[in-house]
């Protein structure tokens, strides 16, 4: 038991910041942690041991918050992190970008933000992705591709040919 | 021999963005490479997404340092969320 409660305030971190970005609200996000976190104590026999509780304690969190969407029959309303435990690794120089990462993560059809968020932010693999919002691997690949399409063209990254000499974006590839 | 952009293999952009989340086939990295190599506008495109990720990145860096993640990992050792 102890060692499942471990696992699970190991996870905390990862599921305050997805919750962050995912509800734009500090607010909002602490509510959706606590209850995520609530509902998973008392179902500790869902989970088993030698799992990851990655998955499943994203699965719970996502589906709170799609019930709570539901329930309040709204899209969130997405403001700016830079402040509180959230405040950007990198202040300054980046913080146009950041702004016009805010805006295109406003636009984003919700399905395709959860989808981008959880693998660009949260750095999990296709097949966990399809998993926790319960959607074939195909489904996610169209959402990423499609919300980081929209959130290219809102960012306007200025990339030139002198950005992107061949081993420089060969290197980028993430280790599996 | 050097390949131009037009004798490159063709890639789905999905490939792409396989690729840069390090989920593509082993056997398919070579194809993806090679187009890479030949084809500025694919190597635009993958250094706009390097750049979207890093900013996300930036934007929400893990907050495992802060007083309110560790009330809540104390609550939950504590069974008390």
């Amino acid at each position: 038991m102890d060692v499942q409660k471990q696992a699970i305030a190991g996870e905390i971190p990862r599921l305050r910041r997805y919750a962050r970005a995912l509800s734009g609200s500090d607010t909002d996000a602490d509510d959706l942690v606590q209850e995520t976190l609530a509902r998973a104590l008392t179902h500790l026999g869902q989970w088993t041991m030698g799992d990851s509780p990655r998955k499943w304690l994203f699965s719970i969190l996502h589906n709170h918050y799609v019930d709570g969407l539901r329930r309040d029959n709204r899209r969130p309303v997405h403001v700016s992190i830079d402040a509180g435990d959230f405040t950007p690794t990198s202040p300054g120089a980046d913080a146009g970008i950041r702004r016009d990462l805010d805006k295109g993560l406003q636009a984003l059809p919700e399905d395709q933000r959860q989808v981008l968020l959880l693998v660009g932010l949260e750095g999990l693999s296709y097949a966990e992705t399809a998993d926790i919002l319960d959607i074939p691997i195909g489904t996610v690949m169209s959402r990423l591709a499609r919300g980081r399409e929209k959130l290219r063209r809102e960012m306007m990254c200025d990339v030139g040919a002198d950005d992107v000499a061949v081993g420089s974006v060969i290197a980028v590839r993430r280790t599996p | 021999m050097t390949l131009t952009a037009t004798d490159a293999p063709f890639i789905k952009d999905a490939d792409l963005h396989a690729y840069l989340d390090g989920e593509l086939a082993p056997a398919a990295v070579p194809s993806v490479e090679a187009r890479l190599s030949a084809d500025m506008e694919a190597r635009i495109l993958m250094k706009s997404l390097e750049i979207q990720r890093e900013a996300l990145q930036s934007k929400y860096p893990l907050p495992d340092k802060c007083p309110k993640t560790k009330a809540m990992m104390d609550a939950v050792l504590r069974g008390q969320p």
